[in-house]
């Protein structure tokens, strides 16, 4: 009980808090001389995580780490998903991987990391057509909702028009996009077999798609009317379209100084003026 | 799902990582700042109020959000579905036990739901044709293999439509697809309220007098029941045709005379094509459960008694719709648990399972067959009034103990040869064992009888894995869950302090559990430890909160020595504490991929070519490619710790 003691007599509380007893062996036990040059203990003692090596995936768990992997891939080349996309100046400081996430205090704070992409954000070196763009893929900070089934019923009413893409969503047609190449086989492609997806995706274009393709381009049809075509448009589209993300950029953008004045229907239409009154 | 800060900080990089950052950064303000409408999450993410919507359309797209329109202003109110969102990180067990129940093309169908959020029965039944018209030779080779080896000819369309809509329907039936509704765009508080609004409109004068007030509780609980059986209409048409629906059955269907049965027009009058269809979560996890279970019964046993009990479950499971029943609507579905019987379990144990191993052999005298055969029709502690409750419970579990000891020690084991004298206890199948007799083959009917010995050693255990209650067609069998999870609960707990204090904790923890609020004077004594040791230990504990203290003062003078410190054990509290841990090292495991991720950001980046993706070994130099390759291996491992720490979390919320 000695020792207990000064745990005890440390203070009402009965815990004691840091005025336990020196010998006591307790964890929160005073210590004199602090060192504060060493780094804080990030992680309890007591916690010992056994090796990964030591417990490797059972065949199902690997099994759900691949069909979730696969899962992300095809929702991450579909138009819904937004890339990341944050503040220079929070991922400059990337380079120190020993602090990736900073405290943010406030909503402000956290706001501030993300990145902005309109005219004043565009790097001038960069964003001129350049011949690699045609391979790096596209980054989006606004979902691309054109070629999408959607159910109205299932949305509220103020959310029709920008199903709709009368919302400033992004113009002309529909871009070159690798998930529709799955949607459209998705019983050909085996997401265990690597080589069956690549396969696919170099399976050249058949003579009929070809005829179909010119026969449409002498109709003037869209392309986008037929989602299996996508696969089918080359990559001059791609090139040509490098110009249009700028554009959609400069309607996504938080400023946009040429419809600084006209653009203030934003603001309005939450004081109960509903969006499809004003369309 | 109670939202810590933990959870919030996991269903945003959940949504982060699977559908992008414009949704997770709007989900997140949801979460922190609660329901809003349009303005106030532009406010608050000072983002512009086009971002918003574009965002908000993807979130109710994926169900991840609930909302409801006003109807004299317009103006619509949104609120985060944290349990949707966190339902993301099972996607891939989804897909597994799916893949593993159902087949690869339902694994397929459901893949392709969850991408799109919902979608319509006729957008679904399309992908299959397309596949047969416009596939490449080698696909189609495949698909035909996967799905009936036997048919050599090319299958017509009209056969892989019906094919695929029979699939469909299963799924349906079986309830991991389901038709959405209106109501289950808004949030479950909100259509309560609804009711009960709707049914105050019969009391203009408010609620007077008890009568009343009952009459107004039984109204609401009627109509929330209605409410709850709205999606289900179409599930119980289906049940009849395509519950016990095989992949036999459906070759022999498809193939057979009912196949120019069904015409479309048949088809479309089964379910309507225009029907709404999503994934239901709540069925999936009983999914999930079951196969949870299977290993926790194999760690008590043996793989061949687990794989019993994987039979027996997944005959269970299709006459459970969710995990955790709604006591209010399902009053009395605690007295009529679901049961199956021995023959419905054998029907759904896999051939190959060779059931004659797993459990040891014994001296027939050794077993008190009276014991391992009790019938107990009433789950333990359920007719029993509350203080009765607990000696009930103990006198089973003594009876257990009686029997454990009584079979060596281990379970309770038979000869297979000897199962006639068990047998004739009560069970119409002496003319079976007849028949066992004539031919010495492990026939069918002695498979069953090992069968049942598996079952029967898992009624024994001490964590009840199965209720043996009845004796129609060789023995009825249910499970108790709600008296089961608690148990591997507890297991787990177990685990979780035995691995970070030791046995020397575990067994204080222990101590404290069976006997309640501890004196720290009593406590070095009962365990038998010297107080130095028990008192760095319980401050151990303490600190890290899974133990608490209590102090009562014996006199006013409140000084130390006269005050008594009583430790006691929490278990819900401990529980919540420890389900905010793991939501907190699932978040850091992502936060972990994102770092991996940087600091092999050129070669992401050449990976993330359009010309690269998809035949990196083809394309990339070796060095990269080594390189990339490592990624992808520690990319597997932190989602697969991931995938463990939701099976902790899954044990201890969801089951």
């Amino acid at each position: 009980m000695a020792a207990r003691g000064g745990g005890r007599g440390g203070g009402r509380g009965g815990r004691g808090g840091a005025r336990g007893g020196g010998k006591s062996g307790l964890p929160w036990e005073y210590d004199p001389n602090p060192t504060l040059d060493q780094p804080q203990e990030t992680y309890p003692k007591t916690y010992r995580p056994p090796l990964a090596s030591a417990h490797p995936l059972t065949p199902s768990e690997a099994r759900a780490v691949r069909y979730l992997v696969k899962f992300r891939r095809d929702f991450h080349n579909s138009g819904l998903y937004t890339h990341r996309h944050l503040a220079p100046e929070s991922v400059s400081a990337s380079d120190d991987f020993s602090d990736p996430v900073s405290k943010a205090y406030g909503q402000q704070q956290v706001n501030d990391r993300y990145g902005v992409k309109n005219k004043a954000t565009i790097d001038p070196f960069l964003s001129v057509p350049m011949y690699t763009h045609q391979f790096v893929a596209e980054t989006r900070t606004m979902p691309d909702l054109r070629g999408h089934p959607f159910h109205h019923d299932f949305f509220p009413e103020e959310l029709w028009n920008t199903l709709d893409n009368k919302d400033g969503g992004p113009k002309g047609p529909i871009r070159k996009r690798k998930s529709m190449a799955v949607d459209e086989d998705p019983f050909a492609l085996d997401d265990d077999d690597d080589l069956d997806e690549s396969g696919q995706r170099k399976k050249p274009m058949t003579d009929e798609e070809r005829r179909r393709r010119i026969e449409e381009a002498a109709t003037g049809k869209e392309a986008d009317d037929d989602i299996a075509d996508e696969d089918a448009e080359d990559e001059d589209g791609d090139m040509s379209q490098q110009d249009d993300d700028f554009e959609d950029d400069e309607d996504g953008g938080d400023y946009n100084a040429e419809q600084y004045f006209d653009g203030g229907d934003d603001d309005l239409e939450d004081e109960g003026g509903g969006e499809a009154a004003m369309d | 799902m109670l939202v810590t800060k933990n959870a919030a900080e996991l269903c945003v990089l959940l949504i982060c990582e699977l559908y992008g950052q414009l949704p997770s950064r709007i989900f997140e303000v949801l979460l922190s700042k609660g329901r809003a409408n349009i303005a106030r999450l532009a406010r608050d993410t000072s983002m512009n109020q086009r971002l918003i919507r574009h965002g908000l359309v993807v979130l109710i797209q994926q169900n991840l959000i609930f909302h409801q329109t006003d109807l004299d202003t317009g103006v619509s109110i949104y609120e985060a579905n944290a349990d949707a969102a966190y339902n993301i990180v099972r996607t891939g067990k989804i897909l597994d036990v799916v893949h593993r129940n159902y087949g690869d093309e339902a694994k397929l169908l459901v893949h392709h739901v969850i991408l799109n959020g919902y979608m319509t029965m006729s957008d679904l039944m399309q992908r299959r044709p397309q596949a047969a018209t416009n596939g490449v030779p080698k696909t189609n080779g495949h698909v035909n293999g996967a799905s009936s080896p036997t048919s050599a000819k090319l299958e017509d369309e009209g056969d892989q439509t019906q094919q695929t809509f029979d699939l469909i329907a299963h799924l349906i039936a079986v309830g991991i697809l389901e038709p959405m509704s209106m109501t289950m765009l808004q949030t479950p508080d909100d259509v309560r309220a609804e009711i009960d609004r709707d049914i105050m409109k019969d009391y203009p004068t408010g609620l007077r007098g008890t009568k009343q007030k009952n009459e107004f509780n039984q109204r609401s609980v009627a109509g929330w029941k209605s409410y709850l059986d709205e999606s289900k209409y179409l599930k119980r048409n289906l049940e009849r045709d395509y519950l016990n629906f095989s992949g036999a059955k459906r070759r022999k269907l498809a193939n057979g005379s009912r196949a120019n049965g069904f015409s479309a027009i048949n088809r479309d009058e089964l379910i309507e094509p225009h029907t709404v269809l999503r994934v239901n979560y709540q069925k999936c996890l009983v999914e999930l459960r079951n196969h949870r279970l299977v290993h926790y019964a194999e760690d008590a046993f043996s793989p061949v008694t687990a794989q019993v009990y994987g039979a027996m479950l997944s005959a269970l499971g299709k006459k459970i719709a969710q995990c955790q029943l709604d006591t209010e609507a399902d009053d009395d579905a605690l007295a009529k648990a679901p049961t199956v019987t021995t023959l419905d379990i054998y029907e759904h144990l896999r051939p190959s399972v060779d059931v004659f191993t797993g459990i040891g052999r014994t001296d027939p005298d050794s077993i008190n067959v009276n014991s391992a055969e009790r019938i107990q029709v009433d789950p333990p502690g359920y007719e029993v009034g509350g203080e009765e409750n607990n000696g009930h419970m103990s006198e089973d579990e003594a009876q257990t103990q009686v029997d454990v000891s009584m079979s060596n020690g281990f379970g309770e084991d038979r000869f297979p040869g000897e199962d006639d004298s068990n047998a004739n206890h009560g069970q119409n199948g002496t003319r079976e064992t007849k028949v066992k007799f004539a031919d010495r083959g492990p026939s069918r009917a002695e498979r069953i009888a090992q069968m049942r010995q598996h079952l029967l050693v898992l009624a024994e255990s001490t964590q009840q894995f199965l209720r043996h209650t009845g004796t129609r067609d060789q023995g009825e069998w249910t499970v108790d869950f709600e008296l089961l999870m608690p148990k591997l609960q507890l297991i787990e707990i177990d685990t979780l302090i035995e691995e970070a204090f030791g046995r020397p904790g575990l067994r204080l923890v222990k101590i404290l559990r069976a006997k309640g609020k501890l004196d720290d004077r009593t406590l070095p004594s009962l365990a038998l430890m010297k107080k130095q040791d028990v008192y760095t230990k319980m401050t151990e504990m303490e600190l890290q909160g899974f133990l608490d203290v209590q102090e009562v003062p014996r006199d006013t003078n409140r000084t130390a020595s006269r005050t008594l410190f009583l430790w006691f054990f929490d278990q819900t509290r401990t529980l919540t504490r420890v389900l905010d841990d793991t939501y907190k090292a699932m978040a850091r495991h992502l936060q972990r991929l994102e770092v991996e991720r940087r600091k092999k950001k050129n070669v992401l980046s050449v990976v993330e070519r359009k010309d690269v993706q998809g035949m990196e070994e083809e394309k990339l130099r070796g060095d990269i490619y080594n390189e990339y390759r490592e990624f992808l291996d520690i990319e597997s491992k932190l989602l697969g710790q991931v995938g463990r720490l939701d099976d902790l979390v899954g044990v201890l919320r969801d089951f």
